[in-house]
């Protein structure tokens, strides 16, 4: 599990390397999170068009990373695909951030 | 291969058996395992999420609290159909399910404050939620889960 990070403009982009975030990779996921968004500013996109799979551990993870930034930061999503779509939708986590069909709309976006 | 759990349906085909280690890479593996199986199978795109989400909480439940996380344990994997379902069976032989859990599983509630998310607390709700039947008993001393899908 690998997560890296760039910057388009204004918004840090933050790809995720892998097909599943689950309960195996869910603590390594906040960790990087926190590393990534500790020296960053303002405006992330989670990128999470290559996952085809979240659990709830993952989700967990997500949820998680978004409490761990401060009153500056925010973090949006983008490019899920219908089966992680489900676990957000399901638990009413799609309520609590904002979320792209994929990161380009999310990078054409003003949202945040 | 869990031998002797649940009562099985009479016109029910095996499709996968198999007994693994309640360690987090193995059960990416034996996920991995249903997803095939729901591609060669054709089990169309819901109810193959619906498999995935329901045996990875499940096998997620037993690794983390059966088992308690550090203590590895055997679990006992079956997945077979029915003419109008697909069945997961789940064997393991952790500690059982404290009593009255499941007798109202409720998702996770949360304020409009952001640090009042829950990060946890969703795993029993989302089985419930995507499988059209769930049942957990002990038996013995071993737990016996059987999560059922509709097909069609």
């Amino acid at each position: 599990m690998n997560l890296t990070s760039r910057r388009v403009g204004l918004t840090n982009v933050i790809a995720v390397n892998t097909q599943r975030i689950d309960a195996s990779v869910a603590i390594q996921f906040k960790d990087q999170m926190r590393e990534i968004t500790r020296s960053g500013h303002g405006r992330f996109v989670l990128d999470l068009s290559p996952v085809t799979f979240i659990d709830s551990s993952g989700l967990g993870a997500v949820v998680g990373a978004m409490k761990q930034l401060d009153a500056q930061q925010t973090l949006e999503l983008a490019g899920m695909n219908d089966a992680v779509r489900k676990v957000f939708e399901l638990t009413r986590m799609n309520s609590v951030f904002t979320i792209h069909p994929d990161l380009d709309i999310a990078l054409q976006s003003r949202a945040g | 291969m869990p031998r002797h759990i649940h009562t099985r349906h009479r016109y029910e085909i095996p499709l996968l058996n198999m007994t693994f280690l309640s360690h987090p890479a193995k059960v990416t593996k034996v996920m991995a395992h249903i997803s095939a199986i729901a591609k060669r199978h054709r089990f169309g795109g819901d109810l193959t999420s619906n498999l995935q989400i329901a045996s990875a909480e499940a096998i997620n439940n037993i690794s983390e609290h059966g088992y308690r996380g550090s203590e590895l344990g055997r679990i006992g994997l079956s997945v077979a159909r029915t003419p109008r379902h697909i069945n997961v069976y789940l064997q393991d032989f952790g500690r059982p399910m404290p009593a009255g859990l499941l007798q109202n599983v409720m998702l996770p509630g949360f304020g409009e404050n952001g640090g009042d998310l829950p990060e946890g607390g969703f795993g029993l709700y989302l089985i419930q939620t995507v499988t059209s039947a769930f049942q957990y008993r002990r038996r013995a001393a071993s737990n016996e889960w059987t999560l059922s899908f509709r097909r069609y």
